[in-house]
């Protein structure tokens, strides 16, 4: 290896001394106009670039454009002059540079964007006829179009085989993004986020690091840093054919950012202003019938200070007692103002873009205490430094401030305490009136002076006022580049990158909380830096006009450091201020990190006859997270796309059958071990504890105490691999009206680290192994259909459908994983897990069913009354109640069996109509909210208590086959089914699985653009965008809960589906204007 | 200029591949886990195994066995279901039976061994092998037959057998008695300050380790019969003779992590917020003692309160040293003992010594209850021993095994029946070892516990 590093050295030393030329002449103007093949009209912002000069301008809407060779280039000699636009196919054409020139351009569509530039990583690039792989390019307006301030959440419904999954409707909340499939049992199961050729981090950092996710607060995955204002196209490779040139850090694909450039020409302005109107898009049925209290007796407040049930099993409420809407007390409208102003332009020598953008929005919980405001700066430059060495810079700074109310399964959450309250307890004024302290349901008047109790669960108005949780990043990124065309058949390329943020945090929980009545705080401090240095060098020469290729070799070093400290402060003296100098007793934990990783990688391209496109890609990876006997790792890929239309010879893509490809790949990603796997360590600063959060600290009385971790860790760890094979065929009908896109891929993910589970016995939980294997394979369909393209009137839609199958193919011995950090979930009855032959979801307890070799008191019931019975079938006992089954299996499959979308527009003269249908099939999720509702007695469904049913006949939730001896006995549906075999606590979590399909408007919007004489006559604009845009309008769905895309540790965990007292999900309404010139 | 670039730029690239060739992905914090250390002293060690020994017997599995012996009640959530036996399953215990093996159980002390034996600390040893024996012990009080002999030593044994449990109660007599050699040859330095409840004192340790004999000696009366009421009675006799050397937490409160875990459970200042969850309110111990007019209610409950706070203030707080190991509970030992084995008599004095026990109350002797006269009783049966026995255990797990053994108190099964006999093998343990039977298969009764109480005695 270092023999070849040291060859690539003499050759990139040889070439920059090489001289370079510069022949004096006079400038020369080229001018022309850009307009549509297809009905004549002006295309603005096309590009007009001479090749091989690095000119290139920008196309006026009247579809003008000016360009100056400077007079040190142009001596005369013949050059090619090509104009390009996203949707047509580029022109060229050949002109000589001398005096003025002229030269126009008629363009013609190009529906399936043959001969566009796509990025394919680590600086490569590609044209879209040439891919081998499936990958997926949204721009930027389908990305400005869904109006989401986080450029995860603008994925959703854009592309087939990327499924997107939102926290909650909280403000900078997280998204979750899962590309064909999960294909690791560690980690959160992300993609690698690519911006302008350098990786940047998209981890989310949260305050209270022991929670798990389920509790706290919710936080930005960390790419909701990029304004989407700023973006140009985002390209997702989706499997590891196509992102095997990542190597080790591509296992769940690779999502590509390149940001917007200037153009030479004319300075453009534009700013781009949203206004939204938000608010809860659905609520949970709470019941307004029954009052607090328990066994039909309705608990009253005797004196000051009583305390009283948790549950709403009172009396039925009388006539005229007033009830609250637990919903409207804590909800009303939010909104949000986006806007960004950008400038960009430049001359031939040295281009810029530059944007300023803001975001402020506050959340749809009252007050102001739910809000995010996002500052984004970024100015990205190129200047031509010599003739063929191009200099590129490219800064962005964010600044991110966000105030977030607690959520989840927390008695200090917002959702638990609301939805618990009893119906007839106003929840305003929070605090009492005489002792200015708490009042709760549960304790609805405090006496004086208590401040420092418990309320059971707290008032959800104290939770939104009283417990201040922020957060505020700071982050700058970007790049520098060097081009250097060094000769016509030598390119060097080298990016060097930087991304560092800083992450303050603080969350608080003020005195009489629930989750902790001293009152206490936590603060976090993280920053993470990762500085990445790609060096290629590309060679290309044509053999003929039939055959010619290229030939990358490249080297990538990069360096990981994360910093995180927190401290939780406990027992606040003073109510306020919320710090930790105010607080008695401290807990910190600190951690870091640092990961190298050193890589050499080569690429061979080979276009024949203009119709078959091979590349073959190597890559060697050496990660410092690698285990000692196993260094360095192999990524290969190879792939081939053929135009076979091209043989036919049907090269203009006109008639029925106008363009056809087939393509094959077969590629290699992997997976880094976790940091520091290859470590076995002692705990410090650890605690024993139970799962009810009673704990004791291994140090106690200044007794420093450590004690040996229950992971063992593993020093031979290696990669996790990922083999993909995938092919598929584009097709193109009708003069390329319709073009059809389908993909099959199936991948092999083997040596997937898993901690093993061992037994208990053996002194740990689990051992870290190269274990495991998983599987996914699946489909991807898109199709476009433009049936109308006339100038001034044109109608398009679109279909994406996509299915993934996701099979644990092997875990190395153990039945399944669970693991809570990586699954989420660590609720009792419903814990995110791997099982063998299954999928990843939730396990936990079902009732005694039939076909699972049970017994009941010693009788085996598969072989007496389960006889003749459905599959599955209920088995009731004699008192007419069904019956808890103790043992452990699989409740839940979160994966949806497909999941489509159809988008469609349409032009009419300068209106625009478009919109979004997003729909997900199946996928469980498991409604704990309801659950516990249940329980406490305040969900509508609970009215039917008192009343008799029959299991298997008419009890509304639970449905299905019944059998045994008390199969078809009425009984009495009362408080003792709620809280026990019925509810979400003592009853089997499997009875509130539900079924997460959905279908919603993602978006629908109308536009218009003025750009009437009178806009720059009268305002001195060149045009005006204004539209009015809805965005999740309408979601249609079976599902009981908030939401069905709904996930409580949102992008933390990989088990996505878990809901319970999630903050709800946001429905709006947005205007935006436009003003450019 | 131009020459001047081309150098830098050579430069920069040589920088750049030179700085990948060394070590760009060894040494320091890239291959060395700079947030936790890999190895502690001994009396390091000994602080997590103290606090871990603290958690197993005043948390889960105290609640579990107070519940199941109804010293109290599970009125809400989770607590309802262990209450009434329904919301116990395979997967609900694991974290208990796991914190005996792992890091702060054995596989920690066994490190404490290495190091002490290397040192020659023999006292260090002694200390750390009761403490083995006692968490061995009540593994097996629970579980019945348990992995033991092939615990912890992974590499060797992946899948350690079960031992039946009466072989591993005959090996944690024969290590308490090594560690009472080991505590009683003077040599090496022990634990010391790092021991919150001896200070590190041998002797007491000692004591310690001959009550604990004699309580494991009681565990098998049931399937041994008279011998091991005779074998119990001659350790208690050797045991814990005085207040002074109760085993009893010492929680100084000053933090969540360093207070009493009932506390953290049921008061509203822990971080759960569970109170309401387990209530005293018509709790078998509760009716027993109000309806004999125990004097030490105060000690126990609060009376009169409407609501579900019913605990004392004074056991119901942050800094409540919990006692586990008595010198009341070794004179009851004696007393049950004693009378098993015809000694009537010697078994009232036992019980009466038990009883006027109570009337001295010191902060630091015996901090655990405050001073009560208890009139000396004239006569004995087993019941008053047990009962007494019953009300001095208070949220004790040994309560469990008194009442597995003799039956009293006159428990009335939740929902008919009779009590559980043991908990299921704990589920991960299930799932990743082949030696633990199958649900269905496992015995419902351990082998030192063949018979089920009486319902309703």
């Amino acid at each position: 290896m270092g023999r070849s590093v040291r060859s690539v050295i003499a050759v990139v030393c040889a070439l920059v001394a090489l001289p370079a030329l510069a022949v004096a002449q006079d400038a020369v103007t080229i001018t022309g106009r850009v307009s549509s093949a297809e009905g004549g009209a002006p295309l603005g912002t096309a590009s007009v670039t001479v090749e091989g000069l690095g000119s290139v301008t920008l196309t006026r809407d009247d579809g003008r454009y000016t360009l100056v060779v400077p007079a040190a280039r142009a001596h005369g000699q013949q050059a090619t002059i090509t104009a390009r636009l996203i949707g047509y196919k580029a022109k060229s054409a050949t002109i000589t540079l001398a005096g003025n020139v002229t030269q126009d351009f008629a363009l013609d569509v190009n529906p399936l964007r043959l001969g566009e530039i796509v990025v394919t990583g680590v600086g490569l690039t590609s044209t879209a006829e040439k891919l081998g792989t499936a990958i997926s390019t949204v721009d930027s307006s389908l990305i400005s179009r869904s109006h989401e301030t986080n450029v995860v959440e603008a994925l959703a419904g854009k592309t087939p085989g990327v499924q997107i999954n939102s926290q909650s409707g909280d403000p900078g909340a997280s998204s979750y993004i899962r590309i064909r499939g999960i294909k690791s049992l560690s980690g959160d199961a992300q993609p690698l986020f690519v911006v302008d050729g350098v990786p940047i981090d998209n981890s989310v950092m949260t305050a209270e690091p022991l929670s798990g996710g389920t509790q706290g607060v919710v936080a930005p995955n960390r790419a909701a840093d990029i304004n989407p204002n700023d973006i140009e196209t985002v390209t997702i490779l989706k499997g590891a054919a196509a992102a095997a040139i990542y190597g080790a850090r591509a296992s769940d694909g690779v999502v590509l950012i390149t940001t917007k450039s200037g153009h030479s020409g004319g300075t453009h302005y534009s700013l781009g202003s949203n206004y939204s109107i938000d608010n809860i898009n659905r609520r949970i049925p709470l019941q307004t019938d029954y009052a607090q209290g328990s066994r039909g007796v309705t608990a009253a407040c005797g004196a000051p200070g009583c305390r009283l049930s948790s549950s709403s099993f009172g009396a039925l409420i009388p006539a005229g007692t007033p009830t609250y809407n637990h919903f409207d007390e804590i909800f009303d409208t939010g909104h949000n103002s986006d806007n960004t102003l950008s400038a960009s332009g430049g001359n031939d020598k040295t281009v810029f873009y530059l944007s300023a953008g803001y975001t402020d929005q506050n959340g749809i919980i009252v007050g102001s205490n739910d809000a995010y405001k996002r500052t984004t700066i970024r100015l990205k430059a190129t200047h031509h430094l010599f003739d063929r060495l191009t200099v590129g810079g490219n800064v962005s700074y964010v600044n991110g401030q966000g105030q977030f109310v607690q959520k989840g399964s927390n008695t200090s959450g917002l959702m638990l305490g609301a939805m618990r309250t009893t119906p007839t307890f106003s929840n305003f004024p929070y605090l009492d009136s005489t002792t200015q302290t708490q009042r709760s349901y549960r304790y609805p008047e405090p006496v004086l002076f208590d401040n420092l109790s418990g309320r059971g669960y707290d008032n959800p108005l104290f939770v939104i006022y009283q417990d201040p949780n922020t957060a505020e990043t700071g982050r700058a990124y970007g790049n520098i580049n060097l081009n250097y065309d060094a000769t016509d058949w030598l390119k060097i390329d080298e990016t060097l990158g930087a991304d560092y943020y800083n992450n303050q945090i603080l969350d608080a929980l003020a005195q009489s909380s629930s989750a902790f009545a001293n009152g206490e705080v936590f603060r976090t401090d993280g920053n993470n830096l990762q500085i990445d240095h790609n060096l290629t060098a590309t060679l290309s020469h044509t053999f003929n006009p039939s055959f010619s290729g290229t030939f990358t070799l490249g080297q990538n070093l990069n360096s990981r450091r994360f910093r995180q400290t927190n401290v939780n402060g406990q027992n606040l003296v003073a109510a306020t201020p919320f710090n930790l100098q105010n607080t008695t007793a401290w807990i910190p934990t600190e951690f870091k990190s640092l990961q190298h990783s050193e890589s050499y990688f080569g690429q061979a391209t080979a276009d024949i006859y203009n119709q078959l496109y091979l590349t073959a890609a190597l890559r060697n990876d050496g990660f410092s997270t690698f285990g000692a006997s196993n260094p360095r790792a192999w990524y290969p890929k190879a792939s081939a796309s053929w135009t076979f239309t091209n043989v036919l010879g049907k090269t203009d893509q006109k008639g029925v059958f106008s363009f056809g490809k087939l393509r094959a790949a077969y590629g290699e990603t992997g997976k880094e071990p976790d940091v520091y796997s290859t470590n076995t360590v002692l705990i410090p600063g650890g605690t024993f504890g139970t799962g009810y959060g009673d704990f004791l600290n291994a140090t106690q009385q200044g007794n420093g105490g450590l004690f040996s971790s229950a992971s063992l860790g593993n020093p031979n760890i290696k990669p996790e691999r990922e083999k993909e094979f995938e092919g598929g065929a584009d097709l193109g009908f009708l003069d390329q009206k319709v073009d059809l896109s389908l993909t099959y891929y199936k991948n092999n993910s083997v040596d997937v680290i898993l901690p093993l589970p061992i037994p208990l016995s053996s002194g740990f939980a689990t051992e870290l192994q190269n274990g495991a294997q998983l599987s996914n394979k699946g489909y991807e369909v898109s199709m476009n259909v433009r049936p109308i393209t006339r100038p001034n009137f044109s109608w398009d839609f679109g279909v994406q459908w996509s299915k993934n199958q996701t099979t644990v193919v092997n875990l190395k011995g153990a039945q399944f994983v669970e693991n809570a950090a990586q699954f989420g979930g660590t609720f009792a009855g419903a814990t995110g897990a791997a099982t063998l032959g299954g999928d990843i979801g939730l396990r936990g307890n079902d009732f005694v069913r039939c076909g699972r070799g049970l017994t009941v008191d010693g009788t085996d019931i598969d072989s007496g009354v389960c006889q003749g019975a459905a599959k599955n079938a209920l088995y009731i006992d004699a008192s007419g109640f069904p019956v808890l089954d103790p043992t452990d299996r699989v409740i839940s499959d979160p994966d949806p069996h497909w999941t489509g979308s159809i988008r469609t527009s349409f032009h009419i003269s300068k209106f625009q109509v478009s919109a979004l249908v997003d729909h997900k099939q199946g996928g469980d999720v498991w409604n704990g909210t309801r659950g516990a509702l249940y329980n406490f007695g305040t969900h509508k469904d609970t009215d039917i208590r008192g009343g008799t049913y029959t299991f298997g006949k008419d009890y509304p939730y639970l449905s299905g086959a019944v059998v045994g001896p008390g199969a078809g006995t009425p009984v009495v549906i009362d408080q003792g089914w709620f809280q026990g075999l019925g509810s979400g606590f003592n009853g089997p979590s499997s009875q509130f699985i539900e079924d997460g399909t959905y279908t919603k408007l993602r978006e629908i919007s109308v536009a218009y653009t003025f750009d009437g004489k009178w806009v720059p006559n009268l305002i001195g604009l060149t045009s005006i965008d204004l539209r009015l845009a809805g965005r999740n309008l309408v979601t249609w769905t079976k599902y009981k809960g908030i939401d069905p895309e709904t996930n409580l540790a949102g992008a933390l965990f990989a088990t996505q589906g878990i809901d319970y007292f999630n903050n709800p999900q946001t429905r709006s309404i947005v205007v935006s204007v436009g003003l450019n010139r | 200029m131009k020459t001047k670039l081309k150098g830098a730029i050579c430069a920069a690239v040589l920088v750049i591949v030179a700085a990948g060739c060394n070590n760009f992905l060894k040494g320091g914090d890239l291959t060395v886990d700079p947030n936790n250390p890999l190895n502690a002293t001994p009396k390091q060690f000994f602080s997590s195994v103290q606090a871990n020994l603290w958690q197993l017997e005043s948390g889960d599995l105290a609640r579990l066995t107070s519940l199941w012996t109804q010293q109290l009640v599970g009125d809400a959530r989770q607590a309802q279901g262990i209450y009434d036996y329904t919301g116990v399953t395979e997967g609900t215990y694991d974290a208990e039976f796991a914190r005996i093996y792992q890091g702060g159980g054995i596989l920690d002390l066994r490190k404490i061994d290495a190091t002490s034996s290397t040192l020659g600390d023999s006292i260090f040893l002694g200390v750390s092998k009761v403490v083995e024996a006692w968490e061995i012990g009540t593994a097996a009080d629970i579980w019945g037959d348990i992995p033991y002999s092939q615990a912890d030593s992974f590499l060797i044994y992946p899948t350690p057998v079960l031992d039946p449990q009466m072989t591993v109660y005959d090996t944690i007599q024969a290590r308490l008695s090594q560690a009472i050699a080991e505590l009683q040859s003077g040599i090496g330095s022990g634990p010391q300050g790092t021991d919150l409840v001896y200070g590190g004192d041998p002797d007491k340790w000692t004591a310690l380790a001959h009550t604990l004999k004699a309580r494991f000696f009681l565990h098998t009366a049931e399937a041994v019969g008279a011998s091991a009421y005779s074998s119990a009675l001659a350790e208690a006799q050797q045991g814990i003779l005085s207040n002074d050397g109760d085993y009893i937490a010492n929680f100084s409160g000053s933090q969540t992590g360093e207070s009493n875990p009932w506390w953290q459970f049921v008061d509203a200042n822990g971080t759960t917020g569970r109170n309401g969850d387990i209530i005293a309110t018509g709790s078998f111990l509760e009716n027993l003692m109000s309806s004999t007019h125990d004097p030490r209610f105060p000690d126990y409950f609060q009376p009169g309160s409407l609501d579900t706070y019913d605990f004392s203030p004074f056991r119901e707080n942050l800094t409540y040293p919990q006692p586990f190991v008595t010198y009341n509970e070794n004179l009851l030992i004696e007393a049950e003992a004693q009378f098993e084995t015809g000694a009537t008599g010697a078994a009232l004095t036992s019980l009466n010594t038990e009883r006027a026990a109570w009337a001295t109350a010191s902060s630091v002797v015996n901090p655990w209850h405050r001073a009560y006269t208890l009139a000396p009783l004239g006569s004995v049966t087993l019941g008053d021993i047990m009962n007494e026995k019953y009300i001095v255990l208070f949220q004790n797990i040994e309560s469990y095994n008194d009442y597995r053994r003799t039956c009293f108190p006159s428990l009335t099964a939740i929902g008919g029946g009779s009590i559980p006999g043991r908990l299921l093998y704990p589920l991960g343990e299930a799932q990743t070892n082949p030696n633990i039977p199958a649900v269905p298969s496992q015995p419902p009764r351990n082998a030192s516990d063949p018979n089920a109480c009486p319902a309703g005695g």
